[in-house]
């Protein structure tokens, strides 16, 4: 009798392994004339996907992963005449930077990925320690703001969002406008949050502000700030510099107005007021004098408005500019390999980047201008302030044109339909 | 000043947590003679049940308090039957073996049903409270004033009642109190019960102020069982004074000297105290 069950067991395997595999077949369209079967190309995705800041690392997997499915449903992209189409494989790094390299190696030796993707700097750089070696080169497409990203002399880097500094002098200006001059931090650990301390105090006491503080806490594995909030608070700020990711960001916010704290927020870009409003607090009552990364649900762009809703759709979620920007990426990778003529030589690809641009607003959710010599692709950074129980308009910054004219061939270019452009010259 | 009693307070509060849970870890090693490996994630477990009643079946804060202590008052008897009395004569690493497996498969089956992100509980009580210069939300006080009850009615429960007291006679002689007619067993399943129903009570009132993941219950669980030996293995007011002095070094260490190096100062403390004093605060010399 036993052996019969067994039997029957294995049966009923095989039948789910063939049912499986019908259903996997289904999915894949057929490609687009020649009839052949698409080459597939194997992209590496390592991010926190546990821990604190897993919904960080999960939206920027769902970004990628919605740009792979886009693509790959239109047909894929053609390279040497012959079509390809995307394969997405995901590794749970949890931000730590021993786990990523791991998985890079993982990547590069069992699914042969040519290119990995990240969004932690704490991880991407150990990563580019290893990207060039002779023989097992691979290109990282780097979700982080960081300037050390591009600025480590790495040929086989591209940054995707537009570098922090950007925000540090955007929203250092917004916030003397709001009369704003003792800043208390309380930002992540890590070298991400580091530089962004870094920098900020260095460019506010340059405008003849004052840092009253400076705690640091790991928003990665900590949900109570009650300690450095206590600490930095007693030294009355204006406002606090906060951030890492979203949700333990929206919770230092919380624990602040719990503490009694009346003031202002300044958010390092990687926390994103908007999520911190929907998702983590459920309203801006808390959020009143919060200033930050602009929403993307209010980008002026016809691109935009498609994908958030496409992506609300999908997710029930609010597409953040990790979800957009990621999407955004795996677009450029495409036209840059189409461009290149390889899916295989990394250097190749890095090399025809600059070719996959302009990719603008009425088709895409986010406005690319360029990649810089460095590796930085060149997007707007874009802030918002919560006043009055409501959302500022958006202000976007071009920093990277060189002069006048530069910035007016980019406001003759854009597809936006409102908000303002300032010029803003940063550079890295 | 106002900033020292701020940190002081902070510190009571995350000690309130610490002081049920290990509470709860000191009772089962009394007993049992086993470390529970698996009682933070019980308590992590805890929590995620009241968010489960809350979110999905509109209960409102205590009544989901209710069914987490009910589902884990449970979950702690089935835990005693079928991972820890198996191998009750046993040597000591078997139990270790089958706590880690225990631990690993509630850990796995939480990130399974719930996603490994971080989720929040709507705060019940988000209001501010001004007390003596201090500011506190009321669900922070309500967490240091819950736990302080709970405390105080399982030490009445403990010292008072007939099962308390046959409790405690395991505890003090296992086959003394066999002889005397007390069912061990059933003891150990209402110890186990006693245990995670309260690491319930505190997850579901710490779980609005910050956030539940499946990972919350790890670290807690390290810290419960660093208190636990601080305050002296099994002992009951050992594991009270170890918790909210493990939360206030920390709220104090962090505060004034560094939070990068919080659990260094921490964990310095208990070195210090185990070097000084090897069994504990309020552990019985070993004959």
């Amino acid at each position: 009798m036993k052996r019969v069950y067994s039997i029957l067991a294995f049966l009923i395997l095989g039948l789910a392994l063939v049912a499986a595999g019908c259903g996997s077949k289904k999915d894949e369209k057929p490609a687009a004339a020649g009839g052949d079967k698409p080459k597939e190309v194997v992209l590496g995705y390592t991010g926190p996907l546990s821990g604190p800041a897993a919904e960080y690392g999960q939206d920027c997997f769902n970004g990628l992963e919605m740009a792979v499915n886009d693509i790959n449903n239109a047909g894929g992209f053609t390279v040497g005449g012959k079509k390809h189409v995307f394969k997405l494989e995901k590794l749970d790094d949890m931000a730590d930077p021993t786990n990523a390299v791991n998985n890079a190696r993982r990547f590069l030796n069992q699914y042969k990925s040519k290119v990995i993707f990240n969004p932690v700097f704490t991880t991407t750089a150990p990563m580019m320690q290893i990207n060039q070696e002779k023989g097992n080169e691979f290109l990282i497409m780097a979700y982080t703001s960081t300037p050390k990203a591009v600025q480590m002399n790495n040929s086989l880097v591209v940054a995707v969002p537009p570098p922090f500094t950007t925000y540090v002098h955007a929203l250092a200006d917004m916030a003397v406008s709001q009369g704003w001059k003792n800043i208390a931090m309380v930002v992540t650990l890590g070298a991400y949050g580091d530089e962004w301390r870094k920098a900020f105090k260095e460019h506010w006491e340059s405008k003849g502000g004052k840092i009253t503080a400076d705690r640091p806490a790991n928003y990665y594995t900590e949900t109570n700030f009650s300690t450095q909030l206590t600490a930095v608070l007693a030294t009355k700020p204006d406002a606090l510099l906060i951030g890492g990711p979203s949700a333990p960001t929206g919770l230092v916010i919380e624990q602040a107005r719990g503490l009694g704290f009346k003031g202002g927020f300044i958010l390092v870009d990687q926390a994103k007021m908007e999520y911190i409003d929907k998702v983590v607090l459920k309203g801006i009552t808390l959020m009143e004098n919060t200033m930050g990364v602009a929403a993307t649900t209010q980008t002026p762009l016809a691109g935009s408005v498609a994908f958030t809703k496409k992506y609300n759709d999908l997710h029930k979620k609010v597409a953040t500019s990790e979800v957009t920007l990621n999407y955004c990426s795996v677009h450029a990778l495409a036209r840059a390999m189409e461009a290149a003529g390889t899916v295989e030589d990394p250097v190749a690809i890095r090399a025809a980047f600059p070719k996959a641009f302009p990719m603008l607003g009425d088709k895409f959710p986010a406005e690319y201008f360029g990649i810089n010599d460095k590796g930085r692709m060149m997007v707007m950074p874009s802030v918002q302030l919560i006043k009055d129980g409501k959302y500022s308009p958006t202000v976007f910054y071009a920093y990277w044109p060189k002069n006048e004219e530069e910035f007016n061939k980019v406001k003759t270019e854009t597809k936006m339909t409102g908000g303002t452009i300032k010029y803003l010259r940063v550079t890295e | 000043m106002d900033l020292f009693f701020q940190q002081i307070f902070n510190g009571i509060m995350m000690g309130s947590t610490y002081a049920v849970v290990a509470l709860g870890l000191t009772l089962v090693y009394g007993i049992l003679h086993i470390p529970n490996f698996a009682h933070g994630h019980l308590y992590m477990l805890g929590a995620y049940v009241s968010f489960f009643a809350i979110t999905s079946h509109g209960l409102g804060f205590w009544a989901a308090m209710a069914v987490s202590v009910a589902v884990l008052a449970l979950l702690g008897i089935v835990v005693e039957r079928v991972v820890y009395r198996p191998l009750k004569d046993q040597p000591h690493i078997n139990s270790f073996i089958s706590a880690i497996g225990a631990l690993m498969i509630l850990e796995t089956w939480v990130i399974v049903t719930w996603g490994p992100q971080a989720q929040r509980i709507p705060n019940p009580y988000p209001g501010a409270v001004e007390l003596l210069g201090i500011t506190m939300t009321q669900q922070r006080l309500l967490l240091i004033v819950s736990a302080m009850v709970l405390i105080i009615l399982l030490q009445i429960f403990i010292k008072k009642t007939t099962p308390g007291t046959a409790i405690e006679a395991v505890a003090q002689n296992r086959e003394g109190a066999m002889l005397v007619g007390i069912n061990v067993d059933r003891i150990f399943s209402l110890t186990f019960a006693i245990s995670t129903g309260t690491a319930a009570i505190a997850a579901t009132l710490v779980a609005p102020i910050f956030m539940i993941s499946p990972a919350m219950g790890a670290l807690l669980g390290m810290k419960a069982f660093v208190i636990v030996i601080l305050g002296g293995l099994g002992s009951i007011p050992g594991a009270i004074v170890g918790g909210y002095f493990l939360g206030i070094v920390e709220a104090l260490g962090g505060g004034y000297i560094s939070a990068d190096y919080k659990d260094v100062i921490a964990f310095g403390a208990l070195l210090l105290i185990l070097a000084v004093k090897p069994n504990g605060l309020f552990g019985k010399e070993v004959a």
